[in-house]
C-alpha cells in the first residue's frame, strides 16, 4: 500500500489532521510495530581500523544478532558475545 | 582440580564484542595475558558483518542512516519496509494516535489500538516462523 493510500485511509477518520502530521503518525506505528515484532532483519558490513576498538550503530539498529568476522585467512566466522563489558575500558 | 581453577587454566584467544553507549566493541580476548591487556584492540584490517533486527526506514526519508530530512518528492508512491499484510496495522495505529489527540474522541482510540495489538500478535507469529511452513527439524550440537 503506497503512503497516498495510507494518508487517505487516516483522513477518513481524521479530516482534519495534515499530511505532515500523519505521517509522523504512521513513522511512530512504524517503529512501534518493528521494535514489538522485531519483524525486519538486515545485515551490513564494514571494515575494522587499525586500534579502533568500538564502531557507531546506527539509529534503526534494534537488536543485533550476530556477528561474523573475516580472520586472517579470509574464513568468516561468528564471534562470540561478550557478557558485560572488559573491565578495563580503551575509549577509542 | 577444582571447577574455577580448570577453567583459569583454560587458554582461549578469540574475538569478541560487546554493545555499549551505542556502539559495537571489538577485542581481541586472551586468557593468557594479564587482567589489564585481557583485551586487546584490532591490529589489522578485518571485515566485519552485522545482522541484526532493524526498524523500518520512516516515510520521507530517503538516507537508510535515518538521518530527518523530508524527500518530497515522490513522497506519496513510498511504500512501507514492512511486509504488505501488515500495512494495515499502522493505519489502525495511526487511527488511534489521532483519536487519543482528541479529548472528545478518546474513547475511540482503544478500538484500533486493539486491531494494532492484534497485527503485532500476527507480526510476532510471522517473524518466528520465518516464512517456513509445517514440521521443524531440531539439529543437534555438542558441546
Amino acid at each position: 500500500m503506497k503512503l497516498q493510500q495510507m494518508i487517505e485511509q487516516v483522513k477518513k477518520h481524521h479530516p482534519d489532521l495534515g499530511d505532515v502530521e500523519i505521517i509522523n503518525l504512521l513513522n511512530q506505528a512504524s517503529d512501534e510495530f518493528c521494535s514489538r515484532t522485531l519483524l525486519l532483519d538486515e545485515a551490513t558490513q564494514f571494515n575494522t581500523v587499525v586500534d579502533q576498538r568500538y564502531y557507531g550503530l546506527k539509529d534503526s539498529i534494534l537488536e543485533i544478532k550476530s556477528v561474523d568476522f573475516k580472520d586472517e585467512e579470509g574464513s568468516v566466522k561468528s564471534i562470540k558475545r561478550l557478557l558485560g563489558r572488559p573491565e578495563y575500558r580503551d575509549i577509542t | 582440580m577444582s571447577h574455577n581453577s580448570r577453567l583459569k587454566g583454560r587458554r582461549s584467544k578469540q574475538y569478541v564484542y560487546w554493545i555499549e553507549r551505542d556502539s559495537i566493541g571489538i577485542a581481541l580476548h586472551d586468557s593468557s595475558k594479564n587482567v589489564s591487556d585481557i583485551f586487546t584492540s584490532v591490529k589489522a584490517v578485518h571485515q566485519i558483518t552485522l545482522f541484526y533486527h532493524k526498524k523500518a526506514l520512516h516515510f520521507g526519508i530517503s538516507s537508510s542512516d535515518g538521518s530527518s530530512t523530508l524527500n518530497t518528492t515522490g513522497l506519496l508512491s513510498e511504500v512501507s519496509e514492512l511486509p504488505s499484510q501488515f500495512h494495515s496495522c499502522l493505519i489502525d495505529k495511526a487511527i488511534s494516535l489521532g483519536y487519543e489527540l482528541k479529548p472528545d474522541m478518546i474513547q475511540l482510540a482503544p478500538y484500533f489500538d486493539g486491531k494494532f495489538e492484534k497485527g503485532i500478535k500476527e507480526g510476532k507469529t510471522f517473524a518466528n516462523r520465518g516464512r517456513i511452513s509445517g514440521r521443524r527439524t531440531i539439529v543437534q550440537h555438542s558441546f
